[in-house]
């Protein structure tokens, strides 16, 4: 399978601050990918690389085949972007936004068009001027998904809706992936990215320090395991980590590879109750930023 | 009360404009002062000055009568009003963007969620505006007073021009109480001033009868201070009055509205865009098109008041020999038609300029530009469909008025022929302002606007004679100036519009290749 986007050793810098650091990144055709990272960590800078708004410094970024600064134009006919923080024309009416949007990509769906402005709940006649954040980035969304590309850009799209919203969000992204389309979703919410993602690329500092299916993440990480022992290891025990101790109850993180081992161990000490947790993607994603 | 943290804060983010207008202003008079006793030095050639001005409609209805034949009388006769009304847009601007844009964008909230009272940012924002033309009233009285003008008058013209500030600032304050626009709001306030300011001015053209009309309005009253023609103090309370009364007004709508709403509900738009907004230019259209009907309904109103009313005025006194200096200056020995073409070059040439640059500038404030480029639109295709506007609204105005000039003579060709003739300089102070913000982003605005007003610097120092003819031909001002420096034939224009064009293509290189931020 191809892939949609294909970014190598990408280097960004503003000025004396280095935004991006050497990025590496796939997306490959059909999946949703997670860009997962906190604000400032290069999600927004790498997007707009890759719709050329911004101007790489060094490496190689591919998008849909193309080269994103020189053939900005012909790709842009292909995919849709709603950016982090949504400004429109102040005196367009938010229908009027999503009609020239849509037309600019040589004309919308009519009928998804009013679909999804029902299901996002969106009021299409209020002037751009007086809606909330929330109520932008939806007007962004629909134009986004109404379109017929073949690529969805969002750079954190759902920070402005509400629980309701997002819900509904989730929806229409499980069905777009249905439907074949490929997306790449920068967030911050992990939630949403454990929900709907096939793969996750984590950025830190500019640099990707972790990327895979979430069971390949999984897989490179710990377990966390509470235990009731009749007999407390009182010198610990190996391939454990953060090992808590609260009367015959343990808690303790323990690598996956050596998880048998783990376990073997573990008998020895008289286990009365047991329970293993696979780690969250909240507790991989704190691991590269504790 | 933190309102004194926020004047800090209007003064902080003012830094530049703040005290730039300021002494733009006074700097203006001072030059006024240097002209007049330059070009009139003669008491028998103000007096005859003073006696054409009764006689011509259109510098009644424009400037105002004089009222005193001294050297002083007769600058502030030329240049109160004009300093009266950059006041007054300043000081709306000024107050809209440290109220109603403030709101518009969210930074109000912001601070009302801070322990700063409800009306906080209003009184703070007339605070500095206020204060701000007070400064501005002594500096022209210390201009006038070191000019050796008397000191009455002096400050008689400073307050003039602060009143004019200061009722600018007042309308505006309830203009924003009323609409959720900011760009609304400004124009709203500043029309109705300068519309009161003409309706003075029918008055003046009107003679004795039509007095009455002048006392209706405020800038009526503050041009009645007679500066320099025994100074009537008392035409200033009643300017303060009416501030007061505003700002009060202002107090009880802001007290009745909530933030970030305006008084008159904003109406619903379509919920369908129309078959016109279909790309680029169709929002372009939408952007630039309330701005760009009142430019050439301006245009036509001043040219067909000039055509109709003041053209024989003009020749009047062009023939009066009050401006055989400038005939000589400018080396043509036809007074009478060079001050014909003057009045209407100044009145165009600096005007249209500054439309085109600041149409050009709104490329930089495109509110949804990352939204717009992020589809299959070109960086060139964007700019090039604001500069249809700036580059091509321009032709309209100029036509428009060319034929309104035409109307009282039916000189059809003459009257286009010496408006059209600005076009490639103006095209050139537009391209420079786009080629400012295609390779420096956000410097685009000062160079583009520093670009107008070195041009209007080199040329009125031309005009006193502090700089050589060679100096002033680096300008493309000087190309079609209305002296016989300037040689306007189709090689000049040519020239210049290629010129222009070279600026233009230098922006759309650098926008190509540089970073697009928003």
């Amino acid at each position: 399978m191809p892939d949609v986007v294909r970014i190598h050793q990408l280097t960004k810098n503003f000025g004396r601050v280095r935004a991006l650091d050497g990025l590496d990144m796939t997306v490959r055709e059909g999946e949703v990918h997670g860009f997962l990272g906190p604000n400032g960590a290069g999600k927004s800078t790498t997007l707009r690389i890759l719709l050329g708004l911004l101007r790489k410094d060094a490496g190689e970024a591919r998008l849909l085949g193309g080269d994103p600064w020189a053939d900005a134009v012909e790709l842009h006919r292909r995919l849709a972007y709603v950016p982090g923080d949504v400004t429109l024309w102040p005196s367009l009416s938010g229908g009027e936004v999503i009609d020239l949007l849509g037309r600019l990509r040589g004309g919308t769906d009519a009928k998804r068009r009013d679909e999804l402005i029902e299901r996002f709940a969106l009021d299409p006649r209020k002037k751009a001027r007086t809606y909330s954040k929330g109520n932008r980035q939806k007007v962004a969304l629909v134009a986004a998904l109404a379109s017929q590309v073949e690529l969805l850009l969002l750079d954190e799209p759902t920070s402005g809706l509400d629980p309701l919203m997002e819900a509904v969000f989730r929806e229409v992204i499980t069905e777009e992936r249905r439907a074949g389309r490929t997306v790449l979703l920068s967030s911050h919410i992990l939630a949403e990215v454990e929900a709907l993602c096939d793969r996750v690329s984590i950025i830190r500092d500019g640099r990707i320090v972790e990327a895979g299916t979430l069971a390949q993440l999984r897989h490179l990480t710990r377990i966390s395991i509470t235990a009731e022992l009749a007999r407390v290891p009182a010198d610990g025990l190996p391939h454990v980590h953060d090992l808590n101790t609260d009367g015959g109850r343990v808690r303790f993180q323990a690598d996956s590879d050596h998880i048998g081992e783990v376990l073997a161990r573990l008998t020895q000490y008289g286990v009365r109750d047991i329970t293993a947790q696979p780690p969250t993607l909240e507790e991989l994603f704190m691991r590269h930023y504790r | 009360m933190n309102t004194a943290a926020l004047i800090r804060l209007i003064l902080r983010r003012d830094r530049v404009w703040q005290p730039l207008w300021i002494v733009l202003v006074t700097l203006f008079v001072a030059t006024t002062v240097a002209t007049i006793r330059q070009l009139l030095p003669a008491p028998e050639a103000r007096l005859h000055y003073v006696n054409e001005v009764a006689a011509n409609p259109v510098i009644l209805l424009m400037q105002g009568p004089a009222y005193g034949d001294s050297l002083g009388a007769v600058a502030a006769q030329q240049r109160g009003a004009a300093t009266m009304i950059f006041a007054a847009l300043a000081s709306v601007i000024l107050l809209v963007k440290h109220t109603r844009s403030d709101e518009e964008q969210g930074r109000r909230e912001l601070v009302g969620s801070a322990a700063v009272g409800r009306h906080a940012p209003l009184t703070a924002a007339l605070t500095v505006v206020l204060g701000a033309n007070l400064v501005l009233a002594a500096l022209i009285a210390m201009v006038g007073v070191s000019a050796d003008l008397p000191l009455a008058g002096s400050l008689a013209w400073g307050l003039m021009a602060a009143s004019g500030g200061w009722a600018g600032a007042a309308l505006a304050a309830v203009a924003v109480q009323m609409t959720q626009s900011a760009r609304l709001a400004g124009a709203w306030a500043f029309t109705v001033f300068f519309g009161a300011y003409l309706v003075r001015g029918v008055s003046d053209v009107g003679g004795p009868g039509m007095e009455w009309l002048g006392w209706l309005m405020p800038s009526g009253w503050i041009l009645r201070a007679h500066a320099f023609g025994g100074e009537q103090w008392w035409v200033f309370m009643p300017v303060a009055a009416f501030v007061t009364a505003l700002i009060m007004v202002a107090y009880v709508l802001s007290a009745r509205r909530d933030i970030a709403a305006g008084l008159v509900p904003p109406r619903p738009g379509p919920a369908h865009a129309p078959k016109s907004l279909r790309g680029p230019l169709g929002l372009a259209w939408r952007t630039h098109r309330g701005m760009a009907l009142a430019w050439i309904a301006g245009a036509a109103f001043i040219g067909a008041a000039i055509g109709l009313g003041g053209q024989t005025a003009i020749e009047t006194f062009g023939r009066s020999g009050a401006l055989d200096f400038w005939a000589e200056r400018t080396g043509t020995d036809d007074p009478t038609e060079i001050f014909f073409r003057l009045v209407v070059y100044k009145l165009a040439m600096y005007s249209v300029s500054l439309y085109a640059i600041m149409t050009v500038l709104r490329l930089r404030g495109d509110e949804a530009t990352e939204l717009l480029l992020a589809g299959p639109v070109s960086r060139a295709r964007w700019v090039a469909s604001h500069l249809v506007f700036a580059l091509g609204v321009p032709v309209a105005v100029l036509v428009t008025a060319g034929l309104g000039l035409s109307l009282g003579s039916g000189d059809v060709a003459g009257g286009l022929a010496i408006t059209t003739l600005l076009l490639p300089a103006i095209w050139v102070m537009a391209g420079i302002a786009v080629a400012a913000f295609g390779l420096f982003r956000r410097a685009g605005a000062v160079v583009g606007w520093t670009a107008l007003v070195l041009a209007i610097a080199v040329e009125v120092g031309w005009e006193v004679g502090l700089l050589s003819d060679a100096f002033f031909m680096v300008s493309p001002l000087a190309h079609v100036h209305y002296s016989t420096l300037a040689d306007p034939g189709p090689g000049t224009l040519l020239g210049l519009t290629l010129v222009a064009a070279g600026f233009t293509a230098t922006g759309l290189y650098g926008l190509r290749r540089r970073d697009l931020t928003v």
